[in-house]
């Protein structure tokens, strides 16, 4: 075998090793960004294909979940956004602050109000809620609340402003919690069953 | 610290971004302000209410569907980068040298086209085998004779039906001075080739040799190369190597002890 082959079947032996063990995030995070298995599976594989091409690129010993996330998020950006876009008909600023607390705590006397509310929430109603966000929050929230990253990370990854990150997260949490209470109401839950 | 800079601090609190000697003074608010603490444990409950719900799923199955094909686009990848670098300066006018090829043929000079076509011949054999079969006339009649010949030469056994697929043709055939079984079977229009010879005679083409997967056990050399698809498998002595230009057919299902699901 020559040098050049064996290179080659080291980088393509690496990238296997890093690279691909983060194919269940990665996918976890595309299906809740483009809302469909199939769409999703091509998102992951674009952006699997996209990281090997430039994979010299990486640095090795960086972060290499970021790095994935980052060309997976641009692609979704840039190809994946435009194709459905919705502008956002809720106004979130109508929405006041802790939302949720509001509702659920606020003049009561049960102790832990909350967990009579989240028995009237299902698995299927939290993921309806976050795929009706809009994309922008949506992303956000996404790679905030699902993958974990740090602030100064999903800016990175989503190339935004820290402010800006923060400002997203900050609406989205606020849509997210509006829906919820707007579906555990449909499911039946009623603020003072217990008096 | 008020209530209003606690509460500021709430999602960076939550979301454990929040600096040791903020978190420090939030704790010491909330440790007297009880408003501050409700709003506190009920966004924390419904951040982690939230996240619970969302790592909750994926489905395995598909994960590893999706796997193989991010591994066969890397092989893919693999492969274009090989082509590149054995490609000389001028590769670039391959095209336009076909064209010029194809006329200076029509003209007579065959020989050139001959050329070419050994390319094909020499890159994969036995896609062109089937390929063959599939456009040429199948030979039902030495069916018997062939599955007689691999059990006795080979001990191996082949299904006269593989789901709605039913063996229509099989011979001996020499392919670039290698002799092997050749069968072919069909659903309608759907063609598969499967090709036998012992492993010591038909090896795994040098260029195949990286695309290997694993699946349910097995090894795989799973390859689509221009119009076709390959999947070699090595059973014991014997080569199996199965090939269909169908893209919809699932070549595992045709592999020794279905490898397939």
């Amino acid at each position: 075998m020559s040098d050049q082959k064996a290179q080659d079947l080291a980088k393509r032996r690496a990238f296997e090793t890093e690279a691909l063990p983060h194919m269940d995030a990665l996918y976890r995070t595309a299906l809740r960004m483009t809302k469909n298995d199939s769409d999703a599976e091509d998102l992951v594989q674009e952006a699997y294909t996209k990281a090997y091409r430039f994979w010299d690129k990486f640095e090795p010993g960086s972060n290499c979940r970021a790095w994935l996330f980052k060309i997976m998020t641009n692609i979704f950006i840039n190809e994946y956004r435009s194709k459905s876009r919705t502008p956002v008909s809720v106004n979130v600023d109508d929405i006041d602050d802790n939302f949720l607390y509001g509702q659920l705590a606020q003049g009561t006397t049960e102790d832990d109000p909350e967990k009579r509310f989240f028995a009237k929430v299902f698995d299927a109603d939290v993921k309806k809620a976050i795929e009706e966000l809009p994309d922008d929050f949506r992303t956000v929230v996404v790679l905030s609340f699902i993958e974990g990253f740090a602030y100064q990370e999903i800016a990175e990854i989503a190339d935004l402003q820290l402010g800006t990150v923060k400002s997203r997260l900050h609406r989205g949490r606020k849509l997210l919690q509006k829906k919820l209470y707007d579906y555990a109401l449909r499911n039946g839950y009623t603020k003072d069953a217990a008096r | 610290m008020n209530c209003q800079e606690a509460l500021d601090l709430l999602y960076d609190i939550i979301d454990k971004e929040a600096s040791e000697i903020d978190t420090q003074q939030v704790q010491e608010h909330l440790s007297h302000c009880h408003d501050c603490f409700e709003k506190y444990k009920v966004e924390g409950a419904v951040h982690d209410f939230i996240m619970a719900k969302l790592n909750s799923d994926t489905s395995a199955p598909r994960l590893e569907t999706l796997r193989s094909r991010i591994i066969s686009r890397l092989d893919t990848i693999d492969q274009e980068r090989e082509g590149n670098k054995g490609r000389p300066p001028f590769w670039n006018m391959t095209f336009t040298l076909a064209i010029a090829a194809f006329v200076v043929v029509t003209i007579g000079a065959a020989y050139l086209v001959a050329g070419l076509f050994t390319h094909n011949d020499l890159y994969m054999p036995l896609e062109k085998a089937h390929l063959d079969a599939t456009n040429g006339d199948l030979t039902p009649a030495t069916i018997d004779a062939t599955l007689a010949q691999i059990d006795g030469d080979m001990h191996y056994q082949l299904d006269r039906q593989v789901g709605s697929f039913a063996l229509a043709s099989g011979h001996m055939e020499e392919v670039k001075g290698t002799r092997l079984a050749h069968f072919v079977y069909r659903q309608g229009e759907k063609v598969v080739s499967v090709f036998l010879a012992p492993a010591t005679q038909l090896e795994i083409p040098e260029n195949l040799r990286q695309t290997m997967v694993h699946r349910n056990g097995f090894d795989l050399f799973d390859h689509n190369c221009r119009g076709c698809r390959l999947v070699y498998h090595r059973e014991g002595d014997v080569m199996v190597v199965t090939a269909t230009n169908d893209r919809g057919t699932e070549l595992l299902d045709f592999l020794p002890g279905h490898v397939a699901i």
